[in-house]
């Protein structure tokens, strides 16, 4: 099965995944262009 | 990135095992530079919860250069935290994804040293780490660190 990612737009609802998951953050700004 | 980089399976996978991703547009949310201090896009910043950073790259990333920034990352992250055997098998783990990438690579090779020792004590295991840079990047930068120390 091929992952893709699933990028979440809200900061504070990430922290509270990653805090229950014991993860970290990765986050990405960009330009669309 | 969009395109080339994230769909890539081994990239994605390294994203979903080990973190949350969040993304910006900076072009809808125009307070995003201002608030993350990264005026140029793209900028990729490794935290962990508590809003502690770890790591930032700007510009575009290949998936293997990618691979190779956040699996030094995710190392760096358990050193600074103080879990330095977990940071050195991190940083042995990382060496598969930096060896094609000299600037990661050096780095990489930097770091085993100071987690090796600060986990055992040894300076030898410091100097062990050390001589395998010398030998394999003699004029990185991250080399010269390495001649400028001073163990007491």
């Amino acid at each position: 099965m091929i992952e893709v990612v699933t990028w979440r737009s809200s900061l504070e609802e990430a922290r509270i995944e990653a805090r229950e998951q014991h993860k970290e953050l990765l986050i990405d700004l960009f330009n669309p262009g | 990135m969009a395109a080339n980089t994230y769909p890539d399976p081994r990239v994605s996978r390294f994203i979903n095992q080990h973190t949350i991703p969040v993304q910006f547009n900076v072009k809808e949310d125009v307070g995003a530079p201002s608030r993350y201090h990264a005026q140029w896009t793209p900028a990729i910043i490794y935290q962990d919860v508590d809003g502690n950073e770890f790591r930032r790259s700007f510009g575009p990333l290949n998936p293997d250069q990618f691979l190779a920034e956040f699996s030094l990352a995710n190392a760096l992250r358990f050193y600074h935290s103080g879990q330095f055997d977990k940071s050195a098998g991190l940083f042995e783990q990382a060496l598969e994804y930096t060896q094609i990438d000299p600037w990661r690579h050096a780095e990489n090779l930097y770091w085993i040293g100071p987690a090796r020792y600060e986990g055992s004590g040894s300076v030898d295991d410091l100097m062990a780490g050390f001589k395998k840079l010398q030998e394999t990047y003699p004029n990185s930068d991250w080399t010269k660190k390495t001649t400028q120390l001073k163990v007491d």
